[in-house]
């Protein structure tokens, strides 16, 4: 829908027009829950509260399934002012690679191993427990999010906020805030944030010492290593997470606005993860697994994006959305994303929106896919984790939408992800994404 | 089961859609998309539409987010906040 210019004309003095148009721009920089959708809707609309119902399953094959259902609710205080509130409710089950080699037909081994969830299970290759290079396991997970915006000044707008997660073996709470502030008539927004996040895993026999010793059944062993003393347990693993970022809003012109953020982040603390091995193998022997070490990664990672993203509206019925994020870290990942949807309304009240991304990463320095026993030392971090490793990940979607009356939407999604390794013996990881998601306005 | 040299082919061809749009092929004014022009309080109506937004659509965007953080190692960008994910 479109400002009429007479309309325009004839009311531009009156304060809900006033009004109206400061709702439609902060909602245009905000890219927030809260915009509305169109003008002069803007009025009517200020005052509705919105709640958003989201329903959502991922499933990898014969791996990891997640359910997933989100409530958003947000709460219009009036004056621009706005508490929002997200709960999360995860269930996930299923098998994770846990980096052991993939070991070559018939080549089985009954390896005793303490799960993701805290069981303790055989893990075979013939056996119901599923592939040694899987580890099954099962979770749990809430997610409490609170948000206030608020209009610090005509110009400056804060957000503040706090986040709790739980799981079985995982806690996290953070807080953040953002300071937006708008500049040349509110067509350039420069928004600044800081974050920081407290986390704790907390694996049921303890989390163990980096390279200590999985299995007390290995053999043909290298002298720097002792098979009859398995890894130390140590209490919880605390680490915390520090992030900053400035960004930069420019409205383009009358159908186009784009964004670039700069983004820096630290991570210190227990940064290993507990259920992650990596093998020793023996290469005179075909690469025979000899012994399984628990993995060790630094205590301390720092991290930097480069986001760019564009809306642009080519006509009437067809919007645009296009996203490059360029990662690199201290870690020697970097990695390039890009995501693009296009959006086509095909009718008033329908719309489908096809969707695109895919992802480049490349591993960390410490990566390996296994350790060769013949080497007279450890290296000083060691990971075998495929997410550390040079991967690409492809994804394709398609969406439909509708509009239910004024103050309600409807929409479903699927998605098809394949992700693919390099350098490394697991097989393409294939998923699948549904999702639906109903919105609806009130007083 | 798609091979993923089929989807990199697939993204290729739609990437470059994609860059020609951005370059302005789509349109017939100089600078495409990115035709800088002065906006006026008054001009912005289709701005402020929802399907405009930077994040029009919130909870299919934590989704994703939630979805390629336990799978990728890169994340974050779009902005602060949120919670963490022990994700396997």
């Amino acid at each position: 829908m479109q400002l009429k210019n007479k309309q325009l004309q004839a009311s531009l003095s009156k304060p809900t027009v006033r009004h109206a148009l400061t709702v439609a721009t902060c909602a245009v920089l905000s890219g927030s829950l809260s915009t509305v959708s169109a003008v002069e809707e803007a009025d009517e609309v200020s005052d509705l509260s919105k709640i958003g119902l989201s329903t959502f399953y991922y499933s990898e094959e014969e791996r990891v399934a997640v359910n997933t259902t989100h409530v958003a609710i947000e709460n219009d205080l009036g004056d621009d002012t706005f508490l929002r509130g997200n709960i999360i409710y995860d269930t996930i089950s299923g098998a994770s690679p846990n980096g052991r080699i993939i070991p070559a037909a018939g080549d089985g081994g009954n390896i005793p191993f303490t799960s993701a969830s805290g069981f303790s299970i055989s893990i075979n290759d013939n056996g119901s427990a599923g592939k040694r290079w899987l580890t099954e396991f099962t979770d749990k997970r809430a997610a409490l999010n609170l948000s206030l915006e608020k209009p610090i000044t005509r110009t400056l707008k804060g957000v503040v906020e706090g986040n709790y997660s739980s799981e079985n073996d995982f806690t996290s709470y953070g807080a953040a805030g953002t300071i937006s502030w708008d500049l040349n008539q509110r067509n350039t927004t420069v928004t600044s944030g800081l974050g920081v996040l407290k986390e704790r895993v907390s694996p049921a026999s303890g989390t163990p010492e980096g390279f200590g010793v999985s299995n007390s059944e290995c053999s043909e062993v290298p002298d720097w290593l002792n098979c009859n003393v398995t890894s130390l347990r140590f209490g919880h693993g605390n680490k915390r997470i520090f992030d900053g970022m400035i960004g930069v809003t420019q409205v383009v012109n009358q159908r186009t606005i784009t964004q670039l953020n700069y983004s820096l982040g630290v991570s210190l603390g227990y940064l290993t993860d507990p259920y992650k091995l990596i093998s020793v193998v023996d290469n005179t022997q075909e690469g025979k697994e000899v012994a399984i070490l628990y993995e060790k990664r630094p205590d301390r990672r720092t991290r930097h994006s480069l986001y760019w993203k564009t809306v642009s509206q080519l006509t009437a019925k067809k919007v645009i959305d296009f996203s490059y994020r360029y990662f690199w870290d201290d870690w020697g990942i970097t990695s390039h994303t890009i995501d693009y949807k296009y959006r086509y309304d095909y009718s008033p009240k329908h719309y489908l929106q096809p969707h695109i991304r895919f992802n480049l990463q490349s591993s960390a320095d410490f990566f390996q896919r296994a350790i060769d026993s013949s080497v007279t030392s450890l290296p000083q971090y060691a990971s075998a984790d495929y997410r550390l490793g040079k991967l690409s990940t492809y994804s394709i979607g398609i969406k439909y939408g509708k509009e239910l009356g004024v103050n309600g939407s409807f929409s479903v999604r699927a998605e098809y992800i394949v992700q693919g390794y390099s350098g490394v013996d697991l097989p393409d990881m294939n998923a699948l994404v549904y999702q639906g998601t109903f919105t609806f306005k009130f007083k | 089961m798609v091979k993923p040299n089929n989807m990199k082919a697939l993204l290729n061809y739609s990437l470059l859609c994609t860059f020609l749009l951005l370059s302005g092929c789509s349109t017939f004014k100089s600078g495409g998309i990115f035709a800088y022009e002065e906006v006026k309080p008054w001009h912005k109506a289709h701005l402020a539409e929802e399907r405009m937004q930077l994040n029009p659509y919130p909870l299919e965007n934590g989704a994703d987010q939630k979805i390629f953080y336990s799978r990728e190692s890169a994340h974050g960008g779009q902005g602060i906040g949120g919670g963490g994910c022990g994700c396997n």
